[in-house]
């Protein structure tokens, strides 16, 4: 049976997803030696400015991280991932996705801990991620679905997209849903 | 079959001593004078263990050691001599010495090493040479094991050395670091640590608030004064946050938004909260909001309990003692030891380090009282000129150190 993980936006759930997914990202990227601690200190306080103004996909560490402080490399996190963890990459972009057929999953919890179910096969979802290295985004994941989960990693710039992509691609199935629905 | 002792010490009355003490227990003894007569032996001989003098004729410690340990590394190897420094007992740690005892000789430690050291080459023939150091280097091994200072723990397990580690990584932590440890833990001691963690531990300045002691009203203004008056930085220690009042926490989640107020021009204001509980469940339970939460999620670190660390407990306690009674009082308490011993038989330690301080209390003013007896019972003798008189009940106690402080 397909997971059907609904969800609304910023509920209670949803805001201690991302408050977790995060705080244990920087504090794991430190504690991996990708990060020194004085730049996960000011990560954090401008995350925390933002924590409830900014837009949901733009809420995170990894973001500020890289494109405003410009304090991680994202190829050495990558690299890191893949050499250290013996995780894949995955490029999304190659990815065909299916909207609400195989992977029915709301996608603000996608944006709260930048993750994507992209497909299923057989017995196991496959997901990417940025934030493999946030314990609390593979247990949430993995206790969510139920079933094994096979990681891969993925850029920041590739997930943004495919998660954009799954949002258009469920607006037109919705759309078209609602237009069978009105039909005599 | 006893298990053979050899002990080499150039004092005729020492080495006479000793071989009597280890006779008593039932080992077989071979002593020696001449250290180079002790070397011929070993080397076509089986022995044990061996008790060695530092300075001695011909060969000292060190080198005699070394000797040892190039023929025979796998004999245990205890050292017993009047005075060593810090410098010279690290040497011999490195060196592979298996323990180290300072005269007056504590004869129950002694025996209680060698017991210990035996026991573990009958069951591990091959870690002989690698058993833990005695209680009487702690200082030197907690240097040895993590090359900074750190007297909160004693560093004998993974646990408390990773730990003390995680802390020293962050004694430059800029904003906030808490620690979550059980109820009853050291955290004021942990903190002293991490102040000596300091490059200029003078122009540091360790603000500790708990809750008498936090006056929402006046702690920026006391950290402005203190600063003003020339501290580089301020570090504010919340102990026992969980039992603030509401308006207490009402001014801890103010202070992500304040920070940048108290920082100006630098970071000069950094924050400790110390807690028994983690930051989940925390914001779980609504103590703290998402702001907070972020902002105490900085450093997370977690003290090890004192049930997961045995080995140090033992150390804990002597040096608790030693803080307040001094090396010769406790050295001639062998009761002491032995009660320790006792006590320290695997409790869980639910009150964690308030409770290992609490027994310690009560075994070391079990030793005074006995102390007073003796002394009351004793013939006073006439002080000789430049001797030494031992402290009496009433002034050492006054001479303890505040309680808080522990």
């Amino acid at each position: 049976m397909d997971a059907d993980l609904s969800i609304s936006t910023r509920t209670p759930e949803l805001q201690t997803l991302i408050l977790r997914s995060n705080r244990y990202f920087g504090a794991s990227l430190v504690e991996h030696g990708l990060l020194a601690q004085a730049n996960l200190e000011t990560a954090f306080e401008q995350f925390n400015q933002g924590l409830h103004d900014a837009e949901l996909s733009q809420v995170s560490i990894l973001n500020l991280l890289m494109n405003d402080l410009g304090s991680l490399d994202e190829a050495d996190l990558l690299a890191y991932q893949m050499d250290s963890v013996g995780l894949s990459l995955i490029d999304l972009d190659a990815v065909k996705l299916r909207p609400r057929r195989k992977v029915n999953v709301d996608l603000s919890l996608c944006w709260a801990s930048l993750t994507l179910p992209f497909d299923r096969m057989d017995r196991s979802y496959l997901l990417a991620t940025c934030y493999y290295l946030s314990e609390p985004v593979v247990r949430y994941w993995s206790e969510l679905l139920q079933e094994n989960v096979i990681w891969y990693v993925t850029t920041m710039d590739h997930l943004s997209r495919g998660i954009a992509r799954l949002e258009a691609l469920q607006e037109v199935s919705e759309s078209e849903l609602q237009t069978t629905q009105l039909l005599p | 079959m006893p298990q053979t002792i050899l002990i080499v010490d150039d004092d005729a009355d020492f080495n006479g001593l000793l071989k009597v003490v280890f006779q008593q227990a039932d080992y077989c003894v071979k002593a020696f004078q001449d250290p180079r007569e002790a070397l011929r032996f070993i080397a076509e001989s089986h022995v044990d263990l061996i008790v060695t003098d530092y300075e001695m004729p011909f060969l000292n410690g060190r080198d005699y050691l070394r000797r040892i340990k190039q023929t025979k590394p796998e004999i245990p190897v205890l050292m017993v001599s009047a005075y060593l420094d810090d410098v010279t007992i690290r040497e011999l740690l490195r060196e592979g010495i298996n323990g180290v005892f300072q005269k007056p000789l504590n004869v129950f430690a002694l025996l209680a090493r060698t017991k210990e050291l035996m026991s573990a080459a009958v069951q591990e023939p091959d870690s002989a040479g690698t058993s833990e150091p005695s209680p009487s280097s702690v200082a030197a091994v907690t240097q040895e094991a993590l090359g900074f200072p750190f007297a909160s723990f004693a560093c004998l397990h993974e646990e408390t050395v990773d730990f003390a580690r995680s802390l020293y990584r962050l004694k430059d932590f800029r904003s906030a670091l808490t620690l979550v440890g059980p109820l009853g833990t050291h955290f004021r001691q942990i903190c002293e640590d991490m102040h000596g963690f300091a490059d200029e531990p003078a122009l540091e300045y360790f603000m500790y608030l708990d809750k008498a002691s936090l006056l929402p009203d006046q702690v920026k203004h006391q950290i402005k004064r203190v600063l003003a008056e020339g501290a580089q930085r301020v570090t504010c220690v919340f102990t026992e946050a969980e039992a603030f009042s509401p308006a207490q926490w009402g001014f801890l989640k103010s202070l992500p938004a304040a920070l940048g107020g108290l920082q100006t021009t630098e970071s000069r204001a950094r924050f400790i909260f110390c807690v028994s509980r983690d930051l989940d469940t925390l914001y779980a339970e609504q103590l703290i909001d998402d702001k907070l939460y972020m902002f105490m999620g900085a450093a997370e670190v977690f003290v090890p309990a004192l049930n997961q660390c045995p080995k140090d407990v033992e150390l804990l306690a002597r040096n608790m003692a030693l803080q307040r009674i001094d090396a010769e009082t406790l050295n001639a308490a062998p009761e002491f030891e032995a009660a320790l011993r006792e006590r320290l038989q695997a409790p869980e330690w639910p009150q964690h380090y308030d409770q290992l301080h609490a027994t310690v209390c009560e075994l070391v003013a079990t030793i005074l009282d006995t102390a007073d007896r003796a002394s009351r019972h004793a013939p006073t003798p006439r002080p000789k000129s430049g001797a030494k008189t031992r402290l009496t009940r009433s002034k050492r106690r006054s001479q303890l150190p505040d309680s808080s402080l522990i």
